[in-house]
């Protein structure tokens, strides 16, 4: 199930093709039987839209995404660019070097500051939805992302980013968020703020109290 | 070697005896329900426990047909919980140890529950949905630890359930709130649109409580159609996060507990869910899958075999205790 040509991600099946000459990715979100029709078809029609959206707009933030190919609302299917690269989980969890990896988390702050200031959610930042190649970034995976100003939404961003290496990169995880947010203060004017707002969400959520997740935070000057 | 175990952690008191092999000698649970129409309230719950402590401690015994001395370890729910219920079961477990002269060990509930479940449903590495009126969370084992790759960021959702059902006037006395919804939802399949509310892997419910309430108010739906509409709403978000974990760990089984596990709906919904990725699924018996003394009595046998031992400071509860902040020393 999970050879090269045809993977499942977590919502989706992605399946490797040419098109015109170009190699692609199909992107096909299919029906889960699990939900009840009107659940399902609405998700999957608005998840595809709101991704091709946000994947476009990204790029127009200055963050590197696929390019899109063709949308098919009837199968909701995205074709996309094939990006021939490296998932950023598999290089952090490589034996590549420290310095190394820390440069590419650096990087993700850096990108995930520049879609914020384009008010562009991702909605589940995760190591599985980047890609490098050729030593850059390339974001994908926008399908549970939206445009928003608010600084929740943001800070949510954040506190997903936060979860996967908690989670996902344990050994180093205080390590990459903390250079995550090096990143994210380098292009977001309003981190601070974010940051702010992602202490008392994450406090909220873990029933916890602020002054137990404050630290994990970049606040002093 | 032999454990009693006390849990004490919210409406529910168990009290259960295990054996080293698994077997179940005896499962003693007793529910605190609140006044009608009113949600729990932890400090009258925490009495319930109190007064109904001994009886059900005596109860355990009699069931098991195990003498007090025969007990080798005392282990009791640390956290998470309400403080006072908590306290309850600790300030139990303590004096028990006392008088017996026996050890003591602190667990965690949501591992207990994951322990449990790995027991009964013969599982070896699953990817666990944990629901419940208290909790609502996505666990699976990782790097020495039991982590939480999804939860909510609000309320849980079985506290969203019941407070749409104490909303619509449905009542609990015979029924947990959940099976009333249930059995609404069942009359009902006309589907209004409700907000459905995932970031990542994880969920949100206090938004979606407002609206089904709103819907409510506003009288232009009848409640079943309402209560349909707000299960499957619910629920695909729950199956949607625990895929979303499966297919990001890779692992191939699928386990379901606490109280909100009993619908039959979400366990059908997993369950398809599951196969479509290859996976098994199991959920338990109420008696295994609701809040319970035998879980917290195995998990403490397990800890126990692998060297851990509880100092007098770790057995102060801890209302937010979380399942990353054990290290898993034995698997
Ligand atoms: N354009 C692409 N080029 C190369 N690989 C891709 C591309 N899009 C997705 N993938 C691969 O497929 C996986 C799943 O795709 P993703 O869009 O993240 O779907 P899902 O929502 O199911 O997680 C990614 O983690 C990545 O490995
Ligand atoms: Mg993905």
């Amino acid at each position: 199930m999970l050879n090269k040509e045809n993977k499942w991600g977590a919502e989706a099946v992605l399946l490797k093709d040419d098109w015109l000459g170009f190699q692609v990715m199909k992107k096909n979100r299919i029906p889960k039987s699990y939900r009840i029709k009107q659940i399902d078809d609405e998700l999957r029609n608005s998840r595809t839209i709101s991704e091709s959206k946000l994947i476009m707009a990204s790029r127009d933030a200055g963050v590197k995404t696929p390019f899109i190919f063709d949308i098919d609302l009837d199968s909701s299917t995205i074709t996309m660019e094939f990006i021939e690269g490296k998932l950023v989980k598999d290089v952090l969890n490589s034996e590549a070097t420290l310095e190394e990896k820390l440069q590419y988390v650096e990087l993700i702050g850096e990108q995930v500051g520049k879609l914020h200031n384009s008010n562009i959610i991702h909605g589940d930042l995760t190591t599985s939805n980047i890609l490098i190649k050729n030593r850059e970034l390339v974001f994908i995976d926008f399908g549970l992302g939206k445009f928003s100003q608010a600084i929740e939404d943001k800070a949510v961003d954040i506190l997903l980013i936060k979860k996967c290496f908690t989670s996902t990169h344990t050994k180093f995880e205080s390590d990459y968020f903390t250079t995550f947010q090096k990143g994210y203060m380098s292009t977001m004017s309003e981190a601070k703020s974010i940051f702010r707002r992602a202490i008392k969400v994450e406090a909220r959520a873990r029933h916890l109290k602020e002054n137990q997740v404050i630290g994990d935070y970049l606040l002093s000057e | 070697m032999i454990s009693l175990g006390i849990e004490s952690s919210a409406d529910k008191l168990g009290v259960g005896i295990i054996d080293d092999k698994g077997n179940v000698l005896s499962n003693v649970r007793r529910t605190y329900k609140p006044p009608y129409g009113s949600g729990i309230h932890p400090r009258e719950a925490s009495e319930y426990h109190s007064s109904t402590m001994p009886k059900a401690i005596e109860d355990a015994f009699h069931e098991s047909g195990i003498k007090p001395e025969e007990i080798d370890l005392i282990s009791f729910t640390k956290g998470p919980g309400f403080g006072p219920c908590l306290r309850i079961g600790a300030v139990t477990a303590r004096t028990l140890s006392l008088s017996l002269g026996k050890p003591l060990m602190a667990v965690n509930h949501p591992i207990a529950h994951v322990e449990i479940g790995r027991l009964v449903g013969e599982l070896d590495d699953p990817v666990v949905l944990y629901v419940s009126g208290g909790n609502t969370q996505v666990i699976a084992f990782s790097e020495r630890r039991y982590r939480v790759f999804g939860e909510t960021i609000d309320i849980p959702v079985g506290n969203c359930l019941d407070v749409f059902g104490r909303n619509a006037g449905l009542s609990d006395k015979e029924n947990p709130m959940g099976r009333m919804i249930e059995l609404e939802a069942l009359k009902s399949s006309t589907y209004v649109s409700i907000p459905y509310v995932i970031k990542g892997m994880d969920v949100s419910f206090s938004g979606i409580l407002t609206h089904a309430t709103r819907l409510l108010d506003s009288k232009k739906h009848p409640l079943e159609d309402i209560a349909f509409s707000l299960q499957e709403t619910v629920f695909s978000m729950l199956v949607e996060v625990t895929e979303r974990a499966l297919a990001h760990t890779r692992k191939e089984e699928v386990l379901v507990c606490g109280g909100v596990a009993a619908n039959s709906r979400l366990k059908e919904m997993l369950e398809e869910m599951a196969s479509s990725h290859d996976a098994s699924f199991r959920g338990l018996n109420a008696d295994l899958a609701l809040d319970n003394g035998v879980m917290i009595a195995w998990l403490g046998i397990l800890m126990k075999q692998s060297g851990v031992t509880t100092e007098f400071e770790d057995t102060i509860v801890d209302q937010h205790f979380r399942p990353e902040d054990v290290e898993v020393t034995w698997r």
